[in-house]
């Protein structure tokens, strides 16, 4: 569902992407960790079509995200790691509208169920967005990538800005949608989330997927090992 | 569909915004008090130029009797007429003399240049309607639009816009068509307002069509302004740098292009000084007949030529005054001579008008300012055919005068009179000014490039957005 064959990306002498691997499965949670400038990020943009791959290429759903940028866009959602949206308008109105670019018009009630499963009751979705806390736009933004209804969903530390316990309804929601069939891409510095969400951990390090690791296979503490032996 | 939706968007995200609101209200304030300043000026100037007229017209009907010829020297004055849509542009009206005295034998300057009675200050600009569309309005445009893609390149939005799968060229014309809905918001009230000005009495229904261009000129002259704002929001990175490259630009096609082309035009085209444009029709003028110099070369030669072709061989045995007969081609030559360097001077301000037109490429508001000053009849054109039908309309008094004394009076009498009946009887100057299709022709050209300037600001517009990476 979502695959990468022979990424690079290169940008002067610096090599961003080197000979990246990958294909997801529908239903399959993929968490990339790494150290800041590891390449999580410029995975994700390639995937995105945001950042042109120097070599290899990027599919969504079988389609080449260089050769048709829009329509493979169709079949993802994106989560950014900071979500700011329009501060004039309330939570349900910034969802109604990214709704409306994605091409869905979804009546007043399910956009409000949308914000309520990513955590903003009603008095919160009807708020101006310059009253969000940072969680609470994060959760909005949550709300955006579901209401998509994407088979691909890209998650760039999607829970950097949540209290433990919205980050833990989080990864309960990320399940629920796995078990729905979505394939999902989740770059993130938190080690012991993605062991507790993910189907698999890959470990970047210099622009290189150097391992992959079951998740089931490891405990937290083995996982953290791991990573601090690996970057 | 999702270009509405972004347009829908953009313009109730910057109408809620407080920016656009106290701007909008400053703005607002600003026309308001144009408005007042321009009706003022129009309708004390209306009054002033109408009394002037009568007066002078009723001082010609009753001057004392006096030989037609010396009521030639008498002469009379014509006045610039007020155009409805001065109100809104005054053009260039406070650099051309408004008051032309027309005598015997010579063509004169037209006098009392409005600017000479004002300060330096007033050459800066004054608080026009045309002045707050033209040069304030799009300051109000880059107050809301600088940051239009800026803003959401820093805040992370266009990352999230462009995985939802938009075109990012459906995001230049949905916020393009956003942010003119919210100029446009304001704008339309301006330009209904200020409309006022045709509702005095005596308006023909020509100027309404002018006024319905150069609204249409102001508004897309407005949408250039987006366009630029939109084009440099996309290509610079962050947001103030945006608001000073933008500002930068309205400072050299607002306040530098319009000095700098004139300049040029000037420089390329120099117009003759005064002495030297004087001393090159003094020189001329003495190329042939004087009628008050009736033994001077050519009067003589013409006196020869004349008594030939009737056979007679005095100057009195003509069958017409021969006073007269020499003051008309005395006359003729004098306009001759007259109009052949005002034609030359006029050629180079053609040129010059060439420049301005070339140069305006570089800044629409050079385009919107010449189409708003041709559009309202405040412009070099239409100064000049008021000029031109003053001069007609001398040549005319004048030969009537002189034809008068050639077949009316005896050779030799000086001393013959004519009474107010024959000066009330003389012709009047009716002057309506250019017609709707002559201002048509006349703007049409800047008008063309106008329209020009948004499509190809459009167009890049455009082809930079289709290229925009979020990262």
């Amino acid at each position: 569902m979502i695959a990468a064959q022979h990424l690079h990306k290169r940008y002067g002498n610096t090599q961003a992407l080197e000979d990246l691997n990958l294909d997801i499965a529908p239903g399959e949670i993929f968490c990339l960790l790494g150290q800041n400038g590891a390449g999580k990020t410029t995975t994700i943009n390639c995937f995105l079509g945001f950042v042109q791959p120097s070599a290899g290429k990027a599919f969504i759903n079988g389609i080449d995200v260089s050769q048709q940028p829009v329509e493979s866009k169709k079949h993802l959602a994106y989560l950014p790691e900071v979500v700011m949206l329009y501060p004039n308008l309330s939570g349900l109105e910034n969802l109604q509208y990214f709704s409306r670019l994605a091409g869905f018009r979804y009546e007043k009630g399910e956009l409000l169920a949308f914000l309520q499963v990513a955590g903003l009751d009603e008095a919160a979705a009807l708020r101006r967005v310059s009253t969000y806390s940072k969680g609470m736009r994060q959760k909005a933004g949550i709300a955006i990538a579901m209401a998509k209804r994407a088979k691909t969903l890209f998650l760039d530390e999607p829970t950097s800005g949540l209290d433990p316990k919205a980050s833990n309804e989080f990864a309960q929601l990320l399940k629920t949608l796995a078990q729905d069939g979505v394939a999902v891409l989740m770059a993130t510095h938190d080690i012991f989330r993605a062991r507790e969400v993910a189907t698999r951990i890959g470990i970047m390090r210099e622009g290189k997927l150097v391992a992959v690791h079951q998740a089931d296979e490891l405990t937290a503490n083995e996982l953290e090992k791991v990573y601090l032996e690996t970057v | 569909m999702t270009v509405i939706t972004i347009a829908r968007q953009e313009l109730r995200s910057i109408v809620r915004e407080r920016r656009f609101q106290v701007a909008a209200l400053v703005l607002s304030a600003l026309f308001a008090l144009s408005l007042y300043g321009a009706w003022d000026y129009y309708a004390s100037l209306k009054r002033q130029h109408t009394e002037a007229a009568r007066i002078a017209r009723n001082q010609w009907d009753n001057q004392e009797p006096k030989n037609p010829h010396s009521a030639a020297h008498y002469g009379t004055y014509v006045f610039k007429p007020v155009y409805p849509l001065s109100f809104f542009d005054r053009g260039i009206d406070a650099f051309t003399g408004n008051t032309l005295f027309l005598e015997g034998h010579r063509m004169n300057e037209a006098q009392h240049r409005a600017i000479a009675d004002r300060g330096e200050l007033a050459r800066l600009g004054v608080l026009t309607p045309a002045f707050v569309l033209g040069i304030l309005f799009p300051l109000f445009i880059i107050v809301l639009a600088f940051n239009t893609i800026t803003g959401e390149r820093e805040n992370g939005n266009l990352r999230l816009l462009l995985a939802q799968g938009v075109q990012p060229a459906a995001l230049f014309v949905g916020k393009g068509l956003g942010l003119g809905l919210a100029v446009l918001s304001l704008a339309l009230p301006f330009l209904l307002v200020g409309s006022v000005g045709l509702l005095l009495p005596e308006v023909e229904q020509q100027h309404w069509i002018r006024y319905g261009l150069m609204a249409l000129a102001y508004l897309v002259y407005l949408g250039c302004f987006v366009h630029l704002a939109l084009i440099v929001s996309a290509l610079v990175r962050r947001a103030n740098v945006a608001l000073v490259a933008l500002l930068g630009l309205w400072i050299l096609m607002c306040l530098i292009a319009p000095k700098a082309a004139a300049e040029y035009a000037a420089w390329k085209y120099p117009t003759p000084t005064r002495q030297s444009y004087q001393k090159a029709v003094k020189k001329d003028l003495e190329e042939g007949v004087d009628g008050h110099d009736p033994s001077g070369e050519y009067s003589k030669k013409l006196e020869q030529e004349t008594l030939k072709q009737y056979g007679v061989s005095t100057v009195d045995s003509l069958p017409f005054n021969w006073d007269g007969f020499i003051m008309q081609k005395g006359e003729e030559h004098e306009t001759y001579v007259f109009q052949k360097h005002k034609d030359k001077l006029l050629a180079i301000y053609q040129q010059q008008q060439g420049v301005l037109e070339t140069a305006a490429l570089l800044s629409p508001y050079l385009l919107v300012n010449l189409s708003s000053q041709r559009l309202a009849g405040t412009d070099v054109h239409t100064y000049h055919n008021f000029l031109a039908a003053a001069e007609k309309y001398r040549v005319e008094l004048i030969g009537e005068l002189n034809n008068d004394l050639m077949l009316n009076f005896k050779y030799g009498d000086w001393k013959g009179t004519r009474d107010r009946a024959f000066f009330a009887s003389n012709k009047k100057f009716e002057y309506e000014g250019p017609d709707l299709v002559q201002a048509w022709r006349v703007s049409r050209p800047s008008l063309v490039l106008l329209a020009g300037w948004y499509l190809l600001s459009g167009f890049i517009g455009l082809l930079i957005l289709q290229r925009i990476k979020p990262v």
